[in-house]
């Protein structure tokens, strides 16, 4: 049935919005380190990964739907209790702030070494917060259509980019396929999980999604869209730049995006991704944000969140000037701190949660 | 102290006499003296000489009456012919007729009816209509004589098509709801009259189609067209900007259309439409792609008009982006250029001494100034502007080494693109817009483009038109006929746009058929 907007997202802006917070990182520093532990088979690391998150994700929303109208961290709270709640909950606010710091540092160190290597870092990070928080304070609705107007386009031009550089691919450098070898590559995609983890913060918004039911099919669209377009990135990455070329290479997006070209006349196609990289960043954070001030405001139990926008970003800023330079971001934050941190808590979390709420008895009344 | 005190309580006491005044309803007296004088107070006769009262004696009943109406405004002939002669001569000598029975066997004007406050006799003689006061009622008569001039129906100015109907809304009511009607013979189509503005009330007609407008979005515009507390509301430019939810916008949520037939079709999609005396209508709620689409997008087969659409695409992004994109591209994004192309503007620029965010405004406003100049200059003096504007901008800036030959290439496609955006709104909004964008490009190259440009479509995405998403049925998702930046065929489009929620969604059963061209 058509219903006026009521502030609701539909299962096309969901789809967006999830896989705006996750695509991207092909094209920021992400790739760099798993190429570091999955040499040639880098390109399997999303299916596994995708296979991991599966059963804590199901676990997830099924708690989700015997929850009805409650998100993330309403049910944890419901869950776990006010104390073990909160603590909960205030990591995961955490987990979401450190995250969006790191990321948007890492953003800001590529801008910075490609386009701007005069404008000082702080000035990159303020005009990119403040453009995010602009947008992120349009609200959740204004978030996922302008997703929802942008994916097409991002897509396409994904696309573009795919076809293009399909001329400098060599198949054969993707040889020895198992990279590093399974047991390896099993183990580094456990603890590289946290890259889809928006997967498992973004059901903080499972009331705002207008169909329940159609919630399990949006979130495995857009898995299935996140690890096909993860998939081809790495496997056009090894095949062009082959290992442990790669490794070397400190921008893989933007030096493919270099690299193709439309004929002899049109060298520059460039143009064109870049201008939709930034796009896609700005949203990106802008959707960082917004989850993370939503997350805050459930953990400590404020209704009008958009006020808690301004303060976030400020605190985004200021820990995002924390990291010396791009490959401490890198490097020590993101990998050793957050990376391998976090992927136990979206493992277990869900596993935790689903036990709790055994334990207390599922034909319970008071559950509405 | 005491005088200021009682200064203020007399004003207090004016205020709430005159609005005391307007609202009480005052009843006429069955004496047609009493009555007379009272009129007469309202419309300061004889002071007014545009006022006209005429005695009368009426036949049929053997009574005095009086007739009364704005010289001007009313049709002379028509009261002579119709009203004053058959009153003077038909003789019925049966003194128990009443006013119904006058209007019934007497008049020979096709709208006539009974009145009984003073309130509405204004009302009625300020629309040009004639009042007749037979002494001894207590009710009046009022007479349909109206009788302005104004033009005869005219070709579009401003939303001109090769292909479709050549008609446009003229300075009357009554020819704009006939010509609506003319495109729209449906018995369903509703027109509904209210009245804005206290001292001098503005007649509006609400439009729509009964069964398939919303009636929650119809509630909503009368509620917010009886919202407007304004003295005057001069005509339906002014109205607009009273509607409107966000005075301080930029974007335009209402559409002024001058087209009846662009009309019809919004009325077809469950649109609302009003009508006054002014050569043009006003549709809402909107969405970006009334602003986007012409009328002639239709008219035309399909391929063509979805390649003017494209055309039009593509003029809208120039307009928006060519300035930004040159100073991103000149000042921050070098290597970005083919180094023939960069070598060949860096040569042109060698002997400018402006940076090119200077060379590029002191360009766009010389520009728009001509534009502007073109619109205010007298007629007979136009074709100078022309002269003027191509030497000044073209020939002698670049000889002069004041700007670089590119630039002048950029605003002139800039400028032509300007020009295909259909409307006058989302004109002006462009226009503007790509002064913030050449701004933020001069800031920080490709970034502040991106930055402008999400922050834009973001604010779209999220502003509403009478509570429809204004880049709505794209995004957010309604099911509609995807008419929206190209259109399928005509035969496709069974589904009214789901936005605007209609209360019956499709315009006739699916088609089944094939794309095949066979």
């Amino acid at each position: 049935m058509i219903k006026e907007s009521d502030g609701k997202i539909g299962i096309r802006e969901f789809v967006s919005i999830i896989v705006f917070s996750i695509i991207l990182k092909v094209a920021d520093m992400t790739p760099n380190l798993l190429f570091k532990e999955g040499m040639t088979a880098t390109w399997m690391m999303p299916l596994i990964m995708g296979g991991y998150i599966l059963l804590p994700l199901l676990i997830l929303l099924s708690l989700l739907n015997r929850y009805k109208s409650k998100g993330l961290i309403e049910l944890i709270y419901s869950i776990t209790g006010k104390y073990v709640g909160f603590i909960i909950s205030f990591v995961l606010t955490i987990i979401s702030l450190l995250g969006t710091a790191v990321n948007l540092r890492d953003q800001v160190d590529i801008l910075n070494t490609l386009f701007f290597p005069k404008t000082p870092i702080i000035v990159l990070l303020i005009i990119i917060t403040i453009s995010c928080y602009l947008i992120a304070k349009r609200g959740l609705e204004a978030l996922g259509r302008t997703c929802w107007l942008l994916l097409p386009i991002i897509i396409a031009s994904f696309i573009l980019l795919v076809a293009l550089a399909l001329g400098e691919v060599n198949l054969e450098y993707i040889y020895p396929i198992w990279g590093p070898g399974l047991s390896q590559l099993f183990k580094s995609s456990l603890l590289h999980i946290s890259i889809f983890g928006e997967l498992f913060l973004m059901t903080t918004f499972y009331p705002f999604v207008r169909d329940d039911k159609k919630y399990y099919r949006g979130t495995f669209y857009s898995l299935f869209i996140i690890i096909t377009g993860m998939v081809l990135s790495f496997l056009l990455y090894i095949t062009v730049f082959d290992y442990p070329t790669i490794q070397k290479v400190a921008f893989p997006f933007q030096s493919l995006s270099l690299y193709v070209s439309i004929g002899y006349f049109i060298a520059n196609v460039e143009n064109l991704f870049l201008l939709f990289w930034f796009i896609g960043a700005i949203m990106r954070f802008s959707i960082y944000l917004y989850v993370t001030a939503a997350i805050f405001a459930y953990t400590i139990k404020i209704e009008e969140f958009e006020l808690l926008l301004f303060p976030i970003s400020l605190v985004i800023i200021s820990l995002a000037l924390i990291p010396e330079n791009s490959i401490v971001a890198m490097r020590i934050f993101r990998e050793d701190y957050i990376l391998k941190f976090t992927w136990s808590i979206f493992i277990f979390l869900p596993v935790f949660l689903w036990v709790v709420d055994r334990l207390k008895g599922r034909a319970d009344d008071e559950i509405y | 102290m005491k005088s200021i005190v009682s200064f203020f309580k007399k004003i207090r006491d004016v205020n709430n006499k005159s609005t005391d005044r307007r609202n009480k309803k005052e009843l006429i007296s069955s004496k047609l003296a009493v009555n007379l004088n009272r009129i007469k107070e309202i419309f300061v006769y004889p002071k007014n000489q545009d006022f006209k009262i005429r005695k009368i004696s009426i036949k049929s009943i053997s009574r005095v009456g009086v007739i009364l109406y704005l010289n001007g405004m009313v049709d002379s002939k028509k009261v002579e012919e119709h009203i004053i002669n058959p009153l003077q001569e038909e003789p019925c000598n049966d003194e128990k007729l009443t006013n119904i029975d006058l209007i019934n066997k007497v008049i020979n004007v096709s709208i006539a009816d009974e009145i009984d406050t003073f309130q509405e006799i204004k009302k009625k003689i300020l629309d040009g209509r004639t009042v007749l006061l037979v002494d001894g009622s207590r009710k009046a008569i009022y007479m349909d004589t109206v009788g302005f001039s104004y033009r005869n129906v005219e070709k579009p100015t401003a939303e001109t098509v090769v292909k479709g109907p050549k008609e446009s809304f003229s300075e009357s009511t009554q020819v704009n709801r006939s010509l609506i009607r003319k495109q729209l013979r449906n018995e369903k189509l509703i027109t509904e009259i209210m009245s804005v503005g206290e001292s001098s009330p503005l007649d509006i007609s609400i439009m729509y189609i009964d069964d398939i407008a919303s009636p929650d979005l119809v509630k909503k515009i009368k509620k917010r067209v009886q919202d407007i507390k304004a003295d005057v509301v001069q005509n339906i430019a002014i109205l607009e900007q009273h509607l409107e939810e966000r005075p301080y916008s930029l974007v335009p949520t209402v559409l002024y259309t001058e087209r009846p037939d662009r009309v019809a079709a919004f009325l077809q999609e469950g649109h609302v439409v009003l009508v006054d005396n002014s050569p043009a209508a006003l549709v809402l709620p909107v969405t970006f792609w009334s602003f986007f689409q012409t009328a002639e997008d239709m008219y035309q087969r399909w391929a063509y008009g979805n390649f003017i659409r494209l055309i039009r695409l593509l003029a809208l992004l120039t307009t928006l982006l060519a300035p930004a994109a040159y100073i991103a591209m000149t000042n921050f994004h070098e290597n970005l250029l083919p180094t023939d192309l960069l070598l060949a503007i860096t040569a042109t620029r060698e002997n400018v001494p402006f940076p090119v965010i200077i060379e590029v405004l002191l360009m766009e406003i010389s520009f728009e100034l001509i534009r502007e100049a073109g619109i205010r200059i007298p007629n007979t003096i136009g074709p100078t502007i022309g002269i003027v504007g191509a030497l000044l901008i073209g020939q002698a800036a670049v000889d002069a080494n004041v700007i670089s030959p590119i630039i002048v290439i950029i605003i002139a496609l800039n400028g032509l693109s300007s020009f295909a955006i259909p409307n006058t709104s989302l004109n002006y909004m462009i226009r503007i817009m790509k002064f913030i964008f050449s701004f933020s490009a001069y800031l920080f190259g490709y970034l502040g483009i991106s930055i402008s440009l999400t922050v834009t479509l973001s604010y779209l995405a999220s502003i509403k038109s009478f509570d429809v998403p204004f880049l709505s049925p794209l995004s957010p998702y309604y099911p509609s006929s995807g008419d929206t930046i190209i259109r399928p065929p005509v035969w496709k489009q069974w589904l009214r746009p789901l936005n605007i929620y209609p209360q019956d969604k499709q315009r006739k059963e699916k088609v089944e058929g094939d794309d095949s061209n066979d």
